[in-house]
């Protein structure tokens, strides 16, 4: 790849972010993020007392990935929760980068733009390296931007869902309007085919789960989303032709057999 | 840092959303009662992170909220 990945003044070769939920095993979950590629892997924290034993598995296999950890928030509903699951997680997993999640609506898991906001600037005084996981809200993006975030993860589509890119006229918009800043798919990609679409879109990487955890396949599925991200940065670096309204023949006309002869 | 409690009387504190009676007034000693060890633990009390380097000097009331949060899996 021509261009690595910066994210807060560190460098990424794959552009894929993935996450260690939903996995048949935590076996699986291991070869799966292998085949991927990825060198960000996502975790978070639970309750647990001293007698359960799924978590440390789990969290033992990650430990000797030796990956970038990115804990995130999720399930937390305000600014406060955030900030306090930010600060645990910042403690067991030392490290400062947090995939801030502030979910506004149960329904659809929807960030909450206004606790989202106000986490990212608290937690960034605080020294966090925040990944928002935002809606594609032009403004709620200059706003987290405003706050220090360094890094935003609009939604492709809400988490779990495998919509794809649901807006794309939003996404467009956002990084059209926000040329510098890296942006993150983050939530909704079900299908290489639509992370693929997003790095071609100018996207700088994804950020995906489900739709690897949850294939017949998961090793398979992470080898493949893997060549479909590689594949849509390759063909963003390479320069996407315009799209144009009319045919226009690939095959020159000139020196054409029978030219008019049946007319 | 919190008000130290004179008698050393047992507590009935909530810990992960369940409601208990404890021997332990410090945070320190709540962990150990409850068996937990190593590392790979994080504490909040009252929804407000508490560090692991003040356990040994919070001192828990009646009615706290204690949670207790280890790794899993995310997304």
């Amino acid at each position: 790849m021509k261009n690595p990945l910066k994210l807060y003044d560190q460098f990424f070769s794959s552009r894929l972010l993935i996450g260690s939920a939903l996995y048949p095993s935590p076996a699986v979950m291991d070869e799966a993020v292998k085949a991927s590629g990825a060198e960000i892997i996502t975790l978070s924290l639970r309750r647990q007392n001293p007698a359960q034993q799924e978590g440390q598995i789990i969290w033992k296999y990650i430990q000797e990935m030796g990956l970038q950890l990115l804990p995130n928030t999720a399930g937390c509903k305000t600014a406060q929760e955030a900030i306090t699951l930010a600060e645990m997680s910042r403690e067991i997993f030392q490290t400062d980068w947090l995939k801030l999640e502030v979910i506004g609506d149960d329904y659809n898991l929807q960030p909450d733009p206004y606790g989202l906001i106000d986490a990212a600037s608290e937690l960034i005084k605080r020294g966090f390296k925040v990944l928002p996981y935002c809606t594609d809200d032009l403004v709620v993006c200059q706003k987290l931007m405003d706050a220090g975030c360094e890094v935003l993860m609009p939604w492709g589509a809400p988490i779990g869902t495998g919509q794809g890119l649901l807006n794309k006229y939003n996404l467009k918009t956002i990084r059209e309007r926000l040329p510098q800043i890296p942006l993150i798919i983050d939530a909704g990609i079900g299908a290489p085919s639509q992370a693929t679409e997003a790095l071609e879109m100018g996207y700088d990487a994804v950020l995906l789960n489900t739709a690897v955890a949850k294939a017949h396949d998961p090793v398979g599925m992470a080898t493949a989303f893997k060549l479909a991200i590689d594949s849509g940065r390759l063909a963003y670096e390479s320069g996407l032709m315009l799209k144009r309204q009319t045919a226009e023949p690939s095959t020159p006309t000139i020196g054409m057999p029978f030219w008019h002869q049946g007319q | 840092m919190r008000n130290e409690i004179s008698n050393m009387m047992a507590l009935t504190i909530n810990i992960n959303g369940e409601t208990q009676a404890v021997n332990s007034s410090v945070l320190a000693e709540l962990i150990s009662e409850l068996g937990y060890s190593g590392n790979q633990f994080a504490i909040a009390v009252n929804g407000e992170f508490v560090p692991k380097s003040t356990y040994t000097e919070f001192f828990l009331n009646q009615g706290d909220k204690v949670d207790i949060v280890a790794p899993i899996a995310g997304g």
